[in-house]
């Protein structure tokens, strides 16, 4: 017995040494941190109360995240990462803006945390470069400019609160595109 | 102990047991035999879940209740099967049905597979059959609905080397779809039927072995291996499976295995997919090839010098590509664990462990990727894009458990456990002078200390005590996003005190305390957004008294206070807002939980239990605004949900499963809350 909490203490010890569990120098920030897809105006865009609080994508999604197609073809939390990650690499400037789709639906101020919340459903907007056209609603009188890029689509998200980091994140996405496209600009499968 | 103690005493836990078995990895175990096909037996399963029905009153006509239907879940499967010495007759009748109103979704599934074998035909070690598979999928969203069914027929053969079977399946397949169906099936005809696309084509397969028995007799070595290839104009597919595990104990006493398991799958899935307010479309994956292969050994140690060790090594591999897309990418994974457990002589039971994992991430790894974006029309851009996902990780986790207790119960226990996930992005790419790369490396560091204790043990009456504290770090290396960089502290508290004045009598109370604490690595960065802050404190006191040996009553009382807020420290303030010099908790809201649950639970007869209570719950609910705290309804009121559950077995064929709750709410809307289940043996 002791020689086995000798060495077993042993190994801790020298374990811990090698710095498997300390982690690297870090450099000064130079940016704040950063929603380069708009994801925060989910909830500030609405009558909602709650705000993201944790924007980094890899807290505000939730690790068991389900993306679904049009098809009912599901993707997890890693191949929607990966998706995000190559429009915010390849399109720096791009913009985004969510609203709910519906403008009279009644939104809920205050969200239950015990489990997933189903919001009202968000369209959104993606674009990016120059204005190509722009059309004017003869009936509305309201313009509509279309851009170099320019994906449009509508989201049905439910919502999770995370009591392990005190902060909502979004655990299931069902996406559906609308204009001219098989699938939405944030399919992991995206493909021009 | 019953569900509500149960409940009561999550926090309490034992430690120092078995923390090492959660590293062993699962392959290396056998998995159980199929279970035996009755000669006459068939079965009928039902269940209905997740029923959620929705009362609400109209306020302008309060006499007036409308009813919804907001989720409601069905799954029901007749197997009818016949096994007598000369043949084998299955045919399967499977319905599930899934409704969400929340994001207006209707799913229908329709399966009725089924099989005809003659046995000893031709010859005594061969079968001879037919097998179909027809499947119905309908889709049905807010406007528009889609259809799609697929269709296998053809023979099957069995052939038995020994106790070795081989399978070989072959046939026609159809794929039909329309992708215009009407919202509801009465508006359902035949010209639907006549507008729909289809495809035919044919399918080949071949299956070896089963993984149950030994591939040689007297042999520990298990394996199982399949190809199956479709030929469908729109949708090729060829797939190949191979897996094999073998283990043995070796002459020193100590236990070997080993597993080894690959697969190829080669061309396109199809599927109807649309987008909103437009046509639906038949369309089909890319045409990929994807690989994986897992291969791993493990050593289990039999006691030596008091302990019980064990090792592992484990690699896998993850590869797809895309011959005619840029997407192709390739995982690898090593990883080696290292367990150590006490046997069961030693006073002082220890267990732990240490694990590796070695990940590395390749994008676009078939072909070799520059640097440099090219200009002009041979722009590769997407290429070098894609090629910034590579990345490299590093995990390392280790456990440690340590516990004793003397006979009279008191006694205790430490255990630590300490995670590090390191990833690394290494690619770049250079365009017009500007280096372009992501940015997203990082290390995640988390450990957790927990101290239990017994302080007191004697009857009737004994009193436990557990502290945890957990760190967890994040902290990204890069300075486009170190900002992110934070340390979430989390501290608990418990003591628990069970008393059992009579043999058939308990009570236990427990009250606690959970504090979350988090601060940014660079506060600068978060002048507008404090880092938040949680406190809970609470207080549950139940018991359970038996009445009879078949007759509980349980209760439970239970109060929480939950604050969170934001940690205003000078550090994250403005400072324009000199005049305020001290730091400070700024709770944001706050409630009180208070809730009493009673429910008895008996059985009548011996097959049948019925469990009935009730639930009051009330929540106090304040919010921080315009400088004071307003109650907030939270959209809820005081509420009292019934429930009522009967769980019987009829026969030793058939059980059925009925749970009702009603909730009742003095604000919020009511609703009904239904599951079903029920299964039936004939």
């Amino acid at each position: 017995m002791p020689l086995m909490r000798s060495a077993g203490a042993a190994c801790l010890v020298c374990v811990c040494a090698c710095g498997l569990f300390t982690p690297r120098d870090v450099e000064e920030p130079t940016w704040p941190v950063e929603d380069p897809l708009g994801f925060a105006q989910i909830l500030s865009n609405s009558e909602s109360t709650e705000r993201f609080t944790l924007l980094d994508y890899e807290d505000l999604f939730h690790e068991g995240l389900e993306y679904v197609d049009p098809a009912g073809h599901s993707f997890d939390k890693r191949q929607v990462r990966g998706r995000l990650n190559t429009i915010t690499s390849k399109y720096p400037d791009i913009q985004v803006k969510w609203e709910v789709a519906e403008l009279d639906a009644q939104e809920q101020q205050t969200l239950d945390r015990s489990g997933p919340v189903t919001l009202n459903t968000r369209k959104y907007r993606i674009w990016r470069g120059s204005p190509t056209v722009t059309v004017v609603d003869t009936a509305t009188g309201l313009a509509d400019t279309a851009y170099e890029l320019d994906y449009r689509g509508e989201a049905s998200l439910k919502l999770l609160y995370s009591t392990g980091k005190e902060a909502w994140t979004i655990y299931y996405w069902r996406d559906a595109p609308t204009g001219g496209l098989q699938t939405s600009f944030f399919h992991p499968d995206f493909s021009q | 102990m019953n569900r509500i103690l149960s409940t009561i005493a999550a926090g309490i836990t034992c430690c120092g047991c078995a923390l090492g078995d959660v590293l062993w990895p699962a392959e290396f175990s056998v998995p159980a035999g199929p279970e035996p096909i009755d000669s006459t037996i068939s079965t009928l399963t039902t269940s209905f879940g997740d029923i959620m029905i929705k009362g609400k009153q109209n306020p302008l006509h309060p006499d007036s209740v409308r009813v919804d239907l907001t989720t409601f879940g069905t799954k029901n499967l007749l197997t009818l099967r016949k096994n007598t010495p000369r043949r084998f007759v299955s045919q399967s009748a499977g319905y599930d049905f899934l409704l969400d109103n929340n994001v207006g979704l209707q799913n229908h599934y329709i399966d009725f597979s089924g099989m005809a074998v003659q046995k000893s035909f031709p010859f005594r070690f061969t079968r001879v059959g037919l097998e179909w598979i027809p499947l119905l999928n309908i889709n049905a969203e807010r406007t528009r609905s889609n259809g799609r069914g697929m269709l296998h027929v053809g023979p099957v053969a069995d052939i038995f080397l020994g106790d070795f079977p081989l399978r070989l399946r072959g046939g026609g397949v159809a794929d039909i779809w329309h992708d215009s169906l009407p919202r509801h099936l009465e508006h359902y005809s035949m010209s639907h039927l006549q507008e729909r696309k289809q495809d035919l084509g044919a399918y080949g397969g071949i299956g070896l072995s089963d993984f149950y028995r030994p591939i040689v007799p007297n042999v520990p070595l298990y394996g199982q291996g399949s190809a199956y290839i479709r030929e469908l104009d729109s949708a090729n597919v060829a797939a190949t499976s191979l897996c094999g595990l073998y283990l043995n104990e070796v002459p020193t006493g100590d236990s070997l295995f080993l597993y080894v398991a690959d697969s190829l799958l080669m061309g396109k899935s199809a599927m109807l997919s649309g987008r909103a307010g437009g046509p639906m479309q038949y369309s089909t994956t890319p045409h990929r090839v994807q690989h994986r292969m897992n291969a791993g050994v493990g050593l289990k140690g039999v006691p030596r010098f008091y302990c019980v060790p064990a090792l592992s090594y484990s690699y896998n591999v993850y590869s797809v590509a895309y011959p005619s897309l840029i997407g192709d990418e390739r995982r690898s994974n090593h990883q080696i664990k290292f367990l150590l457990a006490t046997d069961s002589s030693c006073m002082v039971r220890y267990s732990g462990g240490i694990g590796f994992s070695f990940e590395k991430d390749d994008w676009v790894y078939q072909s070799s990727v520059p640097i440099q974006r090219s200009s002009g029309q041979n722009d590769n851009i997407d290429t070098l894009i894609e090629n910034l996902k590579d990345n490299k990780g590093v995990q390392v986790e280790m456990v440690h458990g340590i516990s004793t207790y003397t006979s009279s119960g008191l006694g205790g226990g430490y255990s630590f456990r300490i995670s590090s996930d390191r990833k690394t992005y290494p690619n770049f790419y250079v365009s017009n002078g500007d280096t372009n790369r992501l940015y997203d490396d990082r290390d995640r560091i988390n450990q957790g200390h927990m101290l239990t204790a017994t302080i007191f043990s004697t009857p009737p009456c004994s009193i436990k005590c557990s502290g945890e504290y957990i760190k967890n770090l994040t902290s990204y290396v890069r300075s486009q996003k170190s900002a992110n960089n934070l340390t979430e502290r989390i501290y608990r508290f418990t003591v628990a005190m069970i008393v059992i004045p009579l043999e058939k009598l308990t009570f236990l109370e427990t009250i606690g305390a959970d504090a979350k604490v988090t601060a940014y690595q660079f506060p600068s960065f978060h002048t507008s957004s404090p880092p938040p802050y949680a406190r809970k404190f609470f207080s549950r006191f139940g018991g359970v008294w038996f009445l009879r040996d078949a007759w509980q009553v349980n209760w439970l009382w239970e109060e929480v206070y939950l604050d969170n807020g934001y940690w205003e420290g000078a550090q994250y303030r403005d400072s324009s807002l000199g005049y305020i010099t001290t730091d400070y908790y700024a709770i944001a809201n706050k409630s009180l939980d208070s809730k009493i649950e009673i429910s008895t639970d008996f059985m009548i007869k011996t097959n049948v239990r019925v469990k009935a209570g009730s639930l009051f719950r009330d929540i106090y609910y304040r919010v921080y605004k315009n400088r004071a705290y307003t109650v907030e309804s939270f959209n809820e009121g005081y509420s009292m949900t019934p429930f009522v559950e009967v769980r019987g077995r009829m026969s030793q064929y058939s059980s059925v499963m009925a749970r009702v709750k009603r909730y009742m709410d003095t604000i919020a809307d009511d609703y009904w809350d239904i599951a079903l289940m029920l299964s039936v043996g004939f």
